[in-house]
């Protein structure tokens, strides 16, 4: 079966280089529904260039960032293509999504510059979706120049999408709260480009210069200046497309500047770091769901319920058998 | 849900060009959610050309299209045509109060996959998409 899964991967994988995008739909379902499939395309994957530059979009839900992705792609400069993964949250009760960013991405559709895909959280909870690193990495061998992550509506801890993106933006609306709220969150320590959408809404400029009093750099000399990325603030009204112009040039300054410190091989590494982070978990937590609810894992959780043994000696126990459940999984995955 | 399908059905639902009434397509994006589905969802404004791009993007299996106004009757067709064109197959359901039994008669001849009516069961609507979508998935060649 991986025989003519590969040949058929290759097949799709030449004609998503050139622009087609039924193509990279189909490649991306399979990286996506994950299983033995996506290790065939992992198989093709191998050795291939990794050209794209991965953005992340983030920040809390309504602030504007399907608009602004939307738009940023429509209007990216150049005749490079630009692919967007926009992830919406899952039901935790049916395991079903409604995924309506493409109703704020309507200039897209007929774009044949611009692919975009809805994505389904599918039960992650850090504002990316199962199987997204690898739907980025496919991506990223297919000749884009930009590959847009958009991710769930976010509050302040949810921060996955920095070790995925290479450039990452958050996107504030006046009104939220603050200048403490933007100080406490994480999301504040890792964003390279600060996005103010609703500049029409009024009270912009105050988010504005609170943002840039909290993200300012300190630095000495020119010469240190031109190693510390002083990250900026830019005001947008994203249904307008006002202001755009400014955050693509920020996010092509930002691309420079990691290309010209060193600091892209590091994020690149980032982005290999979680995938592989991501499989891992996926590997262990099955084996460990099966376990737990296995007749051996029922008695130790009793045992455990009732005071009779301790964590520790239980988890000797099962890590244990984990890892020989694992081995024996990626011995029948590979191809 | 009435059968398992392994990943669960994606369908794109939408109206078409000016037809006005989002409710029910809402509605029914609720439905199918709740019944394990991932559902694209376009709102208004969609000529058959949107719904066939957002479904090649997507990977979908269906196109949806909640009809509450005449619009089904001049671009149907063409929704039909430009869907056959993919190398996947994808299936199109229609639903909606204004479809008259005789086009509903007409509407399947020409290829659409299914028609539901407006006092259309939960069940009823959530048992045609998980067919719709096996279907699409059994005929779709694994061609290159």
């Amino acid at each position: 079966m991986s025989a003519s899964d590969r040949e058929l991967y290759e097949r799709l994988h030449e004609k998503a280089r050139g622009g087609y995008a039924e193509a990279t739909a189909r490649l991306l379902s399979v990286a996506l529904d994950g299983g033995v499939k996506s290790h065939v395309l992992g198989e093709v994957l191998r050795g291939r260039p990794r050209t794209a530059h991965i953005v992340g979009v983030t920040g809390p839900p309504g602030a504007g960032k399907s608009t602004l992705v939307g738009a940023l792609a429509h209007g990216w400069p150049g005749e490079g293509r630009v692919a967007i993964l926009a992830v919406d949250p899952t039901s935790p009760i049916s395991g079903g999504s409604i995924l309506g960013d493409r109703v704020r991405m309507k200039q897209v559709s007929g774009d044949n510059r611009v692919y975009m895909r809805s994505v389904a959280s599918n039960g992650r909870t850090d504002g990316l979706s199962l199987g997204i690193e690898r739907a980025t990495d496919l991506l990223s061998t297919l000749d884009f120049e930009t590959v847009i992550i958009e991710t769930v509506g976010v509050g302040q801890v949810e921060i996955e999408i920095t070790s995925l993106a290479d450039t990452t933006v958050a996107v504030f609306t006046p009104g939220q709260g603050d200048v403490v709220q933007a100080v406490k969150s994480g999301l504040n320590e890792v964003t390279d480009i600060f996005v103010v959408n609703k500049m029409d809404q009024g009270g912009g400029d105050t988010v504005i210069r609170d943002l840039r009093r909290v993200t300012r750099a300190a630095v000495g000399s020119a010469e240190e200046a031109e190693h510390v990325w002083q990250r900026p603030v830019v005001g947008v009204t994203a249904t307008e497309t006002a202001g755009l112009d400014k955050v693509v040039d920020e996010i092509i300054g930002h691309r420079e500047y990691l290309e010209r410190t060193g600091e892209a091989v590091v994020r690149q590494t980032n982005r290999g770091r979680l995938q592989l982070e991501s499989a891992l978990e996926e590997y262990f937590r099955e084996a460990m769901q099966d376990y737990l609810l296995s007749e051996n894992g029922t008695t130790l959780a009793h045992q455990l319920s009732i005071g009779k043994l301790t964590v520790i000696e239980i988890a000797e126990e099962i890590v244990a058998e984990l890892i020989r459940q694992v081995e024996s999984r990626l011995l029948a995955s590979g191809s | 849900m009435t059968a398992t399908l392994t990943p669960p059905p994606r369908i794109v639902i939408g109206t078409y060009a000016l037809d006005q009434h989002e409710v029910a397509a809402l509605m029914v994006a609720r439905v199918l959610r709740d019944a394990g589905a991932d559902v694209i969802y376009l709102g208004r404004f969609n000529m058959p050309e949107h719904f066939v791009d957002a479904a090649i993007q997507e990977d979908a299996d269906i196109i949806g299209v909640s009809c509450h106004s005449w619009e089904y009757l001049e671009l149907t067709d063409k929704l039909l045509e430009l869907s056959s064109q993919l190398d996947r197959r994808v299936s199109v359901v229609l639903g909606g109060s204004v479809i008259t039994t005789s086009d509903a008669e007409g509407l399947l001849e020409r290829g659409v996959t299914a028609v539901l009516g407006p006092g259309a069961p939960k069940e009823e609507v959530v048992a045609a998409v998980w067919k719709a979508a096996e279907l699409a998935r059994e005929q779709s060649i694994e061609n290159g």
